[in-house]
């Protein structure tokens, strides 16, 4: 239990239950690993995305492709979280893009910590609804 | 959170949103509320990645957001929490339990929603629809209607519920309107605690909504890209009168179920069928008139438990009596007497079952791993509290060799405590008490701890199991894709044969024993989270005595 693990072996485990309710839910379970990995919402890495990207195009249905463009309802979520420019790119361009906006992610940043801004952000709370903290947000925006 | 909680729900993300999501999950659980800069600045991911990520951790409600603690002006924060990513686990449970309670309509209603985090009405009633038309036989189809009633008995059970209307606050927005204004108070500061999705009185109303037409089949091959275009056109633009209503899965009232469960199998197996029936019966009476974390069910008569036992039970009158007082005199509590009019009323005792139950399972723990004379001493220290070594011995009817053995082998697992009461000011060992005890709580938290942490266990074993085979699992998927689509364009059976013999006898003997380490493995996880749901509640239970 709690501290380091002795490995009693005296006691063999209890045996796992097993039955059509089991069997069933384990089949549910596996069913819904494998659904969630193929939807939208399972962001893969670039790295992983060209592998599987080599059997889906050849082999499976097209039909399994048409989620891959996922438009969550905006009404529900901040608005900052919406993308600024949606493009329709192929999965190279997607990749240089990224790399863009990272670069342009690391020079803003090193902006701002040049500017001390996030420090003096938390610092000053009498001064948060000042023009200082809107501009920024602004800023933000042309990622 | 503990370590091991955060290692849990970091296995979780990854498992089902991929890395990304993971990596922004796990650094919100353990950072606390954030906002969106300083995500961005202390995890490194790109902006981009960074906020399709949190779209999907708000989109299934593990992700909340609120505007900043410092007032209107300040920044949304988003803040992440163990208990609603740690559902997961039970996402087949609330399946199949649906599919019990509702068919395969309402079991492909809640597997949906379980899937996409929150939909509205009309997605989820066209999206089963065609599911379910998919397994039909050629030429019927499943009618939308059906599936609404579905929906909306789901919801007046209260399975399903609305989500909770967005906070209205932005940076740029003026004053929110707090979720429960409390009149003539000031509040300078937007109170952290969040609006749960029942402190909206529409929380259960099935909007009206315009819904008629049938399921369809997926259409084959070359009819999709012609289609595809007219459809998606056509699709687009229908609406139903419910944009913007989402609905998800009520994870509580599925909780609810499972607690009645456990406790109905529990008489079930410790007195017989019929004792089950009728504390089945009461639960049944009880459910809307008892709040969820009440302590036990508002009391009912015999006569009207006599009235609303089925139909097909035929027990005298005499006999329910009867039943109710084995019932009532049982140790594991059940069934409490409340007075003596109606024929005697009785009721439900829920937390004082739930702890019954906890305190079985820790027994049971124990006996498992320490054998059965262990056990034999840990009831004992649940039941007379504190007890010295000798009374250890002559309670338990144990050698005082072994005895002390096992008293040890407990102690250093944490399973029982010493406690030291001095007779004298200077604690000098001869003259103190050592007393042995065990406390059920703070046990059956440390057993949860320990739940959370075998199950992270499993999944990493399986994580394992599947890197080393990868290849041959590669192959295998590719090998059986090939043979779907020789036999989609009606190839001869030479040809099917010929592609099956490209696995090897011994590579299918090893595709086979991984096949059932997975099997093994995933249904463990199932199986240890029944005992995570157990303790969990027993431990909620106590937070909310009143």
């Amino acid at each position: 239990m709690a501290g380091k693990g002795r490995g009693n072996t005296d006691f063999k485990p209890v045996p796992l239950k097993a039955g059509e309710e089991e069997d069933y839910m384990l089949a549910l379970k596996q069913e819904m690993r494998g659904t969630m990995q193929r939807l939208p919402h399972n962001i893969k890495c670039h790295a992983n995305k060209a592998e599987v990207e080599r059997y889906t195009e050849r082999y499976l249905k097209q039909s399994q492709l048409d989620d891959a463009n996922w438009t969550p309802d905006w009404s529900l979520l901040p608005k900052e979280l919406m993308p600024q420019k949606k493009k329709v790119v192929k999965p190279v361009k997607k990749k240089k893009a990224v790399k863009i906006s990272r670069k342009e992610t690391e020079a803003m940043l090193t902006k701002l910590d040049e500017n001390d801004y996030i420090d003096s952000y938390f610092d000053n709370g009498e001064d948060f609804g000042g023009a200082g903290s809107d501009e920024n947000v602004d800023g933000e925006g042309t990622y | 959170m503990t370590a091991q909680e955060v290692r849990l729900c970091g296995l979780l993300l990854q498992e089902h949103f991929g890395e990304m999501v993971e990596k922004v999950g796990t650094h919100l659980l353990k950072s606390g509320a954030q906002n969106l800069r300083m995500i961005l600045h202390e995890t490194g991911i790109s902006l981009d990645l960074l906020k399709k990520s949190l779209c999907v951790l708000v989109q299934h409600g593990a992700c909340v957001f609120s505007s900043g603690r410092k007032g209107p002006g300040s920044p949304t924060e988003y803040r992440t929490s163990c208990d609603r990513i740690l559902r997961i686990l039970r996402y087949p449970r609330y399946i199949y339990t649906a599919k019990t309670l509702y068919g395969d309509t309402g079991e492909l209603i809640i597997e949906e929603l379980l899937q996409r985090g929150h939909m509205t009405m009309s997605s989820t009633v066209k999206t089963v629809a065609d599911r379910l038309t998919q397994n039909m036989e050629d030429g019927r189809s499943m009618d939308y209607n059906d599936v609404s009633n579905s929906f909306s008995n789901l919801v007046e059970t209260h399975f399903l519920q609305r989500c909770p209307p967005p906070p209205r606050a932005g940076p740029k927005e003026s004053a929110t309107p707090a979720p429960h204004p409390v009149p003539g108070t000031p509040t300078p500061l937007i109170s952290t605690a969040l609006p749960t999705a029942e402190s909206f009185p529409d929380c259960y109303k099935v909007p009206h909504v315009t819904l008629t037409g049938r399921g369809k089949r997926p259409l084959s091959s070359e009819d999709v890209d012609d289609q595809r275009n007219s459809k998606k056109a056509k699709m687009d633009s229908e609406t139903h009168g419910d944009e913007g209503i989402c609905w998800q899965v009520n994870f509580e009232r599925f909780h609810l179920h499972f607690r009645d469960q456990a406790i109905i199998s529990a008489v079930a197996n410790k007195l017989d069928q019929t004792s089950s029936e009728i504390v089945r019966t009461m639960l049944r009476m009880s459910e809307v008139t008892t709040s969820p974390s009440a302590t036990c069910t508002k009391p009912l008569s015999a006569n009207e438990i006599f009235r609303s036992l089925p139909t097909n039970y035929n027990i005298a009158r005499p006999i329910l009596d009867q039943y109710l007082t084995l019932l009532v005199d049982d140790p594991m509590e059940f069934v409490g007497k409340a007075g003596e009019s109606g024929g005697g009323m009785y009721v439900v005792n829920m937390h004082r079952a739930l702890a019954n139950l906890a305190r079985a399972t820790l027994e049971s723990v124990v006996q498992e791993r320490f054998g059965s004379r262990s056990a034999r001493i840990f009831r004992l220290l649940l039941r007379k509290r504190h007890l010295e070594q000798k009374q250890v011995e002559d309670f338990a009817m144990i050698p005082a060799k072994e005895a002390k053995d096992m008293l040890y082998s407990l102690l250093s697992q944490n399973l029982v405590q010493l406690q030291e009461v001095p007779k004298t000011p200077d604690y000098a060992p001869s003259r103190t008490f050592y007393l042995y005890t065990v406390n059920q709580l703070p046990t059956a938290r440390m057993l949860l701890q320990n739940c959370y942490k075998t199950v992270a266990n499993l999944i990493e074993r399986r994580l394992y199991e599947s890197k080393e085979s990868k290849r041959l699992l590669e192959k295998s998927q590719r090998i059986e894709a090939i043979l779907a689509s020789l036999q989609a364009s009606g190839a001869e059976p030479e040809q099917l044969t010929e592609v099956e013999e490209m696995i090897t006898a011994p590579e299918k003997q090893q595709l086979d024993a991984l096949r059932l380490h997975i099997n093994k493995l995933d249904s463990a996880e199932n199986q240890v989270d029944e005992t995570i749901f157990l303790i969990e509640s027993y431990v909620n239970s106590t937070k909310t005595t009143s």
